[in-house]
Parts: C-alpha cells; structure tokens; sequence
C-alpha cells in the first residue's frame, strides 16, 4: 500500500515535470509577448523589461482583431457543427449497412485523408474560382465539411462499432423509425466522441491558413490567421506582436477546450458505469 | 448473393445521381448567397460596366511582405483622391509560398490586377501580363538611364521598375576604423590582398569579428555564386552565351578566372567569418543586428538590411559598401563595381483584367511613382533607393545612399542575367555553396555539384 | 413487402449518407480527379495545355533521384515521429484519466501545444534550437547543445522529429482519452501506477479495450507527418543543403518553384499510394486485434 501511494506521488511530480518541459516551448510565446522584436532576437530568453501590453494594443490594431475573430468564429461555429452531424450520421449509417458499396466509399474516406493537399489544391481553385464561388465564408464552410468528413466518419465509425444493437432494436420495438432512433437513442451515446471531435476540428479549422488563404479574397472575410501577414516580412518576422497575436489567436481555443474537456470526463465516468 | 449485389449497385447509381443532382442545386445556392453579399472580381467586372460612376476595384499582389502596411496607406490615401478607386491588398506569406498563392490566383480566374513581383517571375509568367509599350517613352523620360531595360523583356515592355538595390561587402564605418586608426577610404579596397589586410587588422585589433557571411541559401546561392555569371563580362549577352555553354556542358567552372577568383576571395572571407562556429546558423535578425551593432565588422548584404537595422536601437550610425574583388588586379571588373539591380517589378494583369481596371492601375502606379507622398512612402518609409530623377524625398537609408554613389558614377554590376534563371537556382547553388562553406566538399567537388545542377536545367 | 424495405433502405441511405456524400463528391472527389488527370499532361499555369501524354510524368518521377532519396528520408522521420508521438500520448492519457490531482490543469497543458499552428510553430521551434540551447549550452558547456541542432544534418533530423511529436502527442492524447471512456477507471488507475500486475493488466485489458483509438491514432499519426510541409518549411527550410528535404515539401518546390507542376502533382499521387498504403494496412491489421479482443 505504503508502495503504491509513493509510486502515486512519483506519477504526479513525472506528470508536472513533464508538463513544463512540453510547456517550454509556449512560456517562450508568453514571455516575448512582453518583449520588442530587437530584444527577442538579442536574448530571447531574457525577463521581458516591464509587463506592458503594447505589443498586444499593436496587435489587435494592426490584424483587425475584432473582424478577423468574428469571421473565424462564425466559420470554426458552422464548419464544425455541420461536420459533427454528418458525419455521425454516415458513421452509423456505415456500421448499421454493410452494404459492399458502404465499405467502398468507406475505404475512399479513408484514402482521402492520405491525399497531400497540393493535388488537389491548384484543381479546387481552379473549379470553384471558375464557377465565380470564391471569396465567400458559406463556400469556404461547405469545403470544411467536405474536407472534414472522413476524419469524422472514422471516428464515429469506430465508436459505434462498439455501440450494441440491442439499444436500437428495443427503440425499434416502440415503434421509432430509424431517424428518430438515431437522434434520440445513438446520438446522445455519441457524446465523448462528439467532444472530442469537435475539439480536433476547431483545432484545425481556427489555425487553417492555406485554404483560406485560397478562398477568401476580399480584406473583409480575412480569419485570424490570415490577418497575422501583418507581422511577417520576406526575410523575417515582426516577433513582439506575432507572439502577442498568437496569445490572443490561442486563448478561445484553450477556453473551450477548458470548457469541453468536462464532457469527456463524464463520458468516462459513464464508461465505468456501463 | 445475386440479390445483395443488384441491391448494392442499385444503391450506388442512386447515390451518385442524387448527390450529383444536389450538387448542382447546392451551388447554385452557393452561387446566389454570394451574388447578395460578396462580389468577386468577375462581378465587379459587370456592374462596372451597367453603372455609370465607374467604380473601380483593384488588386495588388505584394511579394515584398516587408512593406505590406506602407502600401495599404499609400492605397487608403489614394482612395481619398480617386474616391471611385479602391485598392486592396494580397498579403502573401513568407518565403517560397508566394509564388503558389499567385499562381493559385491564376488558376482560379482571379489575378491580381496589380502584381509586384521579382523580374525572373515576370519573365516566367511574360504572356500573362500587359505591354506597357504606350508607357515607355513616359518612363524612360522619368527614370534613370537604363532603368526601363531592366523591365523589357523579349522586346516588351512588361514591368515598371520602382526599386533599387545594390549589394557587396557593407562595412561598419566605426568598427573598421578602430581597427585601422584612422579615416576609412573605401576606394582603398581594390583586390583581395587589400582585403586580406583588412581583414586582418580587424582581426588584430580584436574588438569585433572581421567579416559576417549570413549562411542562409539565398544569400549564398543568389548573391554570392550567381555573380560570377554577371562577372564574366559587362555585356549581359556575353554573360548569358557563358551560362548557355556551361548548360550544354561546353564550359567548365574550373577553367574560369572569374569562378575560381570568387571562390578564392569566399575562401578568404570563409577564414575570418563571425560564424565560424557555426556558419548555418543563418539567423537574418540575428547576423544584421550584430553587425549594426558592431560586432562584425564587414558583413557580405545589401542595402534592404536596413529595414531592419534601420529602427534597432544602440546600433551605430555610419556604414558603408566595398566592392568584392575577386583578384589581385585592380582595374578587373567587379574590383571597383558594387552589383546593382531592380529586383521587384510591378506588372499588369493581361488575362482577365478589363481595360478600365488596367487603366486605373496605370494611373495609381504613376502617382504613386511621380507624387511626394508615393516617393515619401518609398523613400522615406520602406527605405527603398528609387531609380527615377528628379525625387522628392530624401532617404534615410545610409546603405543605400553609399551604393547611390557607385551609381551614379557609373561603377555597377549588372546582375540582370539572374532573371532568366529557374526559380529554383539558388536553392540549388545555395545548397553546394553551403556544403563548401561547412568544409563538406572541397573545390572539385562542389564545382561538379554546380555543373551538374545547370546541365539538369532545360 | 420486401420491395418498400428496399426503398425504404435507400430513403434513409440518403437521409444519413446524402449531404456528407455531397460535400466530401464536389469538395474533395472532383478536384482530385482532375488533379490525377493533371498529372497525364504537361499542365501548368503558364501554357494551361491539358493535352494527354501518357505516362511520362511518372516515368520523370522514378528518374528524380533525389525524390527517391527523400523519400526515404521521409519514412525514416515518419517511423521515428509515429512511434515517440504515439508512445508519448498514450501514457499522458493513461495518467491523466486515472486520478492525478489537478487533471483538468494538466491536461489543458499538454493540449496547448496543438493551439500553435504550422508556420509558427517552426519558428518558435527554430529560435529554440538556434537561439536558446546554444545559448545554454555555451553557458553550461552542454557540448550537444553548443551549435545549432539545425545546422547538422542528422540533428536536423532529430529537431524535425522532436519538434512534430510534440505537436502530435497533445493531439493524439485527446483521441486516447476519449478512447479510455470504455475502460473502467480502476483498471485505468491499477495500469498506471507500479505494482506486480502492473503489465499485465496493460497488455491484456488496457491495450486491447482501447484498440480503435490506437488505429485512429496511428492512421493520423501516419498520415499527418507523412504530409508535413509548413514546419519543415519554418524549421529547417530544407537545410542544411537540401538534407532534410521531406517528400511534401520537394512536390511544393518541384511544382511551384521549378516549375514542373504536372510531374510535382505526379510525384504527389505516388506518395498518396504510399501513405494510403501504410496506413490502410496498418488499421487492417490492427482492426484484426480488436475482433480477437
């Protein structure tokens, strides 16, 4: 016992240790927020001077936070929920139909995820910029989900896997069809995997520079990240406010992730429960 | 089993009919919810035409990121003249990932109208732009002599020159004349053994380290070996017969006075590098502040390092530019010439652009040539040297106006053979000149690695 | 009777299967059919000639012998990144969903990580290995750290991976918690702290209820840094001389920079054929497990 408790002390000092090694990296973000670019490129590790937030002022100022917030938000918003819900539904529908052409298309969903973008990148612009359906956040909404799609069927697909069938069948028996069987009974069950879903993907879509830099045109529809130009130049980078952007780019991300992670939690209380 | 597989590709055709039927429906919805919020180019186009104030709007693709926000002032001022012009700007990411965003531009039907652009990729994309023939007399009346060449390409007038550069061994005025004890005279740097004196004397004097070679590829491989191309004579057709037959295997790096002069002096420079701990570093912030701050004494740059050296603080105050002498014989071209070129060129899109957008390009591009404020924002804000007469503003670029001097007298290497180089030269050539700078390969080695690259090139 | 089933089997296909088959047919399928059929011609955007030429793009790839090189390069990185990426968050996950005081701190923590996108990423990681531990090193006389990591070509290599298991871990570790949802939490706690059957409650329920998050995890572990481009570009830009030069990244500058699109874009397919591969076999193989367990 007196062994195990030791054993337990020793994982949670391995567990910080670690932490701020993997930490490391972004305390270097944070500390040269506070920092003009010159004293950043002499000692980059040094005490910033004072903690003021000019940086940050010059930041918000020079990218057009506010704007470049709201695009990306409404974007990540509507990309995300759209990928969720399809892709549970094509998840389920592939596990519940083992029809030969659902495990084709399952295996293409597969593939896709493999491709490297820059085959289909010069096609898509070439397609969309053609049919005049650039430059609009709805077409860069219905890319995401398109792109979105497989990662999503493949994790739903493994999870309901282990969903049993007896659940539905009960459901069957009170006389649900399977649409309301899947909103109400499958859906629900789906929740760990929903979360973390849509963590991954807000992940990806709220940090995406190169298909919004492909598909958006206008200075009015830029997302943060692409607003972040502003502290890039040909041979080097403008760090002090680049590293203060970041802060502010990163901290909504973190907030839901603060916010969501409980869902998980309880998805594995529930687990133990089962 | 008959059964499961009629079922299946039942199925399928289903499917793939359906889905390609709400294809088409969807992008028409797509395609009506952007009629109503968003215009494109393309839409733009025709509401010009259909309504009379003549609205026009402009695009500007920037690959000189540095100076992103100094246009997007000049535009705002613009568009406070010419209310019915309005400009914006296509910010581009850095390094090699610009040319992909302006060729995915192309590709999508919506090119920039205004691109500011290096001149090899103006010659690469040449059908894609307009001939400014009409412009011609114009700007050879407003620039220096021989500017307007440098933007004519196969006989075309294709880009408008805007900006200067000039590169060569820069100096630190007060670190070198520490060392020597006395006034610095630049024109007492005439050949290598001058220069191995110098470097020397730093070296003695202690205080700093001679020379800086910034290790990065473009440096290497653009400004230092691909000089030797435009070495070969002062005839840029002679420079151009030379690569042709080092292409085609009918010349050798190794029997060349100039190459191995080059590479005699980089030996030199190599002996003395601040870097000769670790000459890969290659941090451009890094190398530019320690020799603003004179910690190097000589540094192998151009004048555009003084974006920026220009707002550091504690940096000293004096710099000037030597030539590179590749020999021991004063009056050897390239002894007393710094090199001089107009890298960046801003050309017209031909492709989709209507008439009416490339005339208010052409006239934006004027002013913001020929008026105060365009001058000022050049001059004064990006710190850029401008090849044109009569200029308004006064720089503050002592780099640049140090290389305006060999200028004006005449004393410059034109580097312009560089244009015709593939894109991907000096990644190439700056990948040998690293292995030989690391003591990787020797001579021999890295003068076939050379060859070998420019026999590939077609 | 059994033909309405029918029908009414394709009408709910339709309802579960219609907008995300839409989405992923006109988003991803088409673009990529006409970018495989790009890579029959001499495309590019300078001359846009989509004559068919048959196979000689790909014949042009089998001669680029640096491609060849570097594609191994890739699998070397590849294999390094997915094991230590895959290793790391494992364990992370296991320790953090079994009772550690502040679970919820720590794994906000390990998550941050991921917040930093590719080119950024590069370039903090850049200052680190080229600023701050040769800094140290200098300092502490750390004779590993005293150069650049980037400026040797095996450490260079060594930086890359480091680098992108970092990034990988956090986001693989969320995967492998949600994947522990359906194991109970005092098996999860007996696996994580020492004792006799330590091990073997690992290996024998740990491991195999948690099958399917490792296959997703390893597929995306496999997929993302057989794909990696923009922090090789920020990190290593390729050097020193073109020695960490991964494959993704010599199809951008063979296609965009050199000017050979339709042999970059063919050379692009082939590494998709190799990705998709790896990658396909190892779920097939790993999914066998999971019907055994």
């Amino acid at each position: 016992m007196a062994a195990q408790r030791i054993s337990g002390i020793l994982k949670n000092t391995i567990m910080y240790v670690g932490l701020f090694i993997f930490l490391l990296p972004f305390l270097l973000v944070i500390l040269n927020s506070f920092k003009k670019t010159q004293h950043f490129i002499e000692n980059p590790i040094s005490w910033p001077k004072s903690f003021n937030f000019s940086n940050y002022v010059e930041a918000f100022d020079k990218m057009n936070f506010m704007q470049g917030f709201m695009n990306t938000f409404l974007i990540t918003l509507f990309s995300v929920l759209l990928i969720i819900l399809f892709a549970a539904m094509t998840g389920y529908l592939f596990v519940r139909f083992k029809w030969k052409v659902n495990k084709i298309l399952f295996f293409t969903m597969l593939a896709a995820m493999t491709v490297p973008f820059q085959v289909i990148m010069i096609p898509l612009v070439m397609i969309y910029g053609n049919l005049g359906l650039l430059d609009s956040k709805l077409v860069l909404i219905f890319m995401y989900i398109g792109f979105g799609i497989p990662l999503g069927v493949f994790m739903f697909h493994g999870f309901i896997k282990g969903i049993s069938y007896e659940l539905e069948e009960s459901s069957f028996i009170d006389g649900c069809n399977r649409q309301r069987t899947f909103f109400q009974i499958i859906l629900p069950l789906l929740r760990p995997i929903i979360v973390t879903l849509a963590v991954l993907d807000v992940l990806w879509i709220w940090n995406d520079y190169l298909l919004p830099s492909l598909v958006l045109l206008s200075p009015d529809n830029r997302t943060l990240p692409l607003s972040t130009y502003a502290f890039f130049s040909s041979y080097s980078v403008d760090y002090g406010p680049l590293m203060a952007a970041l802060v502010m780019t990163i901290i909504p991300v973190l907030i839901l992730y603060i916010i969501l992670q409980d869902y998980v939690i309880k998805g594995i209380s529930e687990g133990a429960i089962k | 089993m008959n059964k499961l597989k009629r079922q299946s590709l039942l199925a399928a055709c289903i499917v793939f009919l359906l889905g390609t039927l709400i294809a088409c429906s969807s992008g028409n919805d797509n395609n009506t919810a952007q009629n109503s919020g968003n215009n494109s180019t393309v839409e733009n186009e025709s509401k010009q035409s259909s309504q009379a104030d003549k609205e026009v709007k402009l695009t500007f693709f920037n690959t000189s990121a540095e100076v992103n926000t100094v246009f997007e002032e000049l535009f705002k001022k613009y568009k406070e003249l010419n209310p019915h012009v309005t400009i914006e700007l296509i910010p581009t990411p850095i390094g090699g990932a610009q040319i992909e965003i302006f060729q995915s531009r192309l590709a999508s039907g919506n090119p920039p109208t205004i691109s500011n652009l290096d001149a090899g990729h103006i010659y690469q994309y040449r059908d894609k732009f307009l001939d400014l023939e009409s412009e011609k007399a114009k700007y050879e009346e407003l620039t220096l002599p021989g500017a307007v060449d440098g933007g004519v390409f196969e006989g075309k007038f294709l880009g408008i020159p805007w900006t200067a550069q000039g590169y060569g061994l820069l100096y630190n005025t007060r670190v070198v004349e520490e060392a020597i004890g006395g006034t610095f005279d630049p024109s007492t740097i005439r050949t290598r053994d001058d220069l191995a004196a110098l470097l020397d004397k730093i070296d003695a004097a202690g205080n700093a380290a001679p020379v800086m070679i910034h290790g990065a590829d473009w440096s290497l491989g653009a400004h230092y070996f691909a000089l030797g191309f435009s070495l070969q004579s002062q005839n840029i057709d002679e420079n151009i017969k030379y690569w042709e037959d080092l292409k085609a295997g009918n010349a050798s790096l190794a029997d060349n006075a100039v190459f191995n002069g080059l590479m005699d002096t980089f030996d030199l420079l190599k002996q003395y590098n601040a870097r000769k701990n670790d000459p890969l570093v290659a941090n451009y912030d890094l190398d530019s502040a320690d020799f603003a701050k004179g910690n190097a004494a000589l540094y192998f740059m151009g004048d555009w390092t003084w974006a920026v050296i220009g707002s550091m603080e504690g940096r000293d105050e004096e710099f000037g530019i030597l030539p590179l002498p590749i020999s021991n014989n004063p009056d050897d071209f390239g002894n007393g010439q710094v090199a001089y070129s107009q890298p960046k060129l801003f050309a017209i899109d031909n492709t989709q652009s209507t008439p009416e957008q490339q005339q208010a390009a052409l006239e934006f591009l004027e002013w913001m040539l020929t008026s105060e404020e365009g001058q000022n924002a050049i001059i004064g804000e990006m710190g850029l040297m401008m090849p044109y007469k009569n200029l308004k503003a006064e720089s503050s670029n002592v780099i640049s106006k140090a290389v305006a001097e060999y200028v004006a007298a005449g004393n410059t290497i034109d580097i312009s053979i560089i244009n015709y180089f593939p894109s991907d030269y000096w990644a190439k050539n700056g990948a040998s000149m690293q292995k030989y700078l690391t003591n990787m390969i020797d001579r021999d080695t890295f003068y076939q690695e050379i060859e070998a690259y420019w026999q590939s090139v077609k | 009777m059994k033909k309405n089933k029918r029908l009414n089997n394709v009408g709910i296909v339709l309802f579960f299967f219609g907008p995300a088959l839409l989405a992923f047919e006109v988003v991803f399928m088409i673009p990529f059919f006409v970018g495989l059929y790009l890579t029959f011609t001499n495309w590019h955007i300078i001359n846009n000639d989509w004559s068919f030429i048959g196979f000689s793009n790909y014949v042009e790839v089998f001669r680029d012998k640096t491609f060849l090189t570097q594609l191994e390069f890739t699998i070397w990185y590849v294999l390094f990144t997915v094991l230590i990426s895959n290793f790391l968050a494992f364990f992370i996950a296991l320790a953090l969903t079994s009772g550690v005081k502040g679970e919820r701190w720590l794994r906000a923590g390990y998550f941050t990580p991921n917040l930093i996108g590719g080119i950024v990423l590069g370039y903090l990681w850049q200052t680190l290995f080229s600023r701050v531990l040769p800094f140290l090193g200098e300092k502490y006389g750390w004779a590993w750290f005293e150069t650049s990591w980037l400026t040797s070509t095996d450490k260079a290599f060594w930086a890359l991976v480091i680098a992108t298991s970092w990034q990988l871990a956090g986001y693989l570790m969320i995967i492998y918690i949600a994947g522990f949802s359906g194991v109970p939490k005092d098996v999860l706690e007996a696996a994580s702290i020492d004792g006799a059957n330590r091990w073997t409650i690992l290996r024998k329920i740990v491991l195999r209820l948690s099958v399917p998050a490792i296959v997703v995890c390893i597929f995306l572990s496999l997929s993302r840094s057989f794909l990696t481009y923009d922090l090789n570009l920020s990190l290593t830009k390729g050097g020193p001389f073109g020695s960490t030069e991964l494959a993704t990244y010599h199809i951008v500058q063979k296609a965009f920079l050199s000017n050979q699109y339709a042999i970059g874009q063919a050379e692009a397919i082939i590494l998709f054929i190799i990705v998709a591969a790896v990658a396909l076999t190892q779920s097939y193989l790993l999914k066998k497990l999971e019907v055994e367990a």
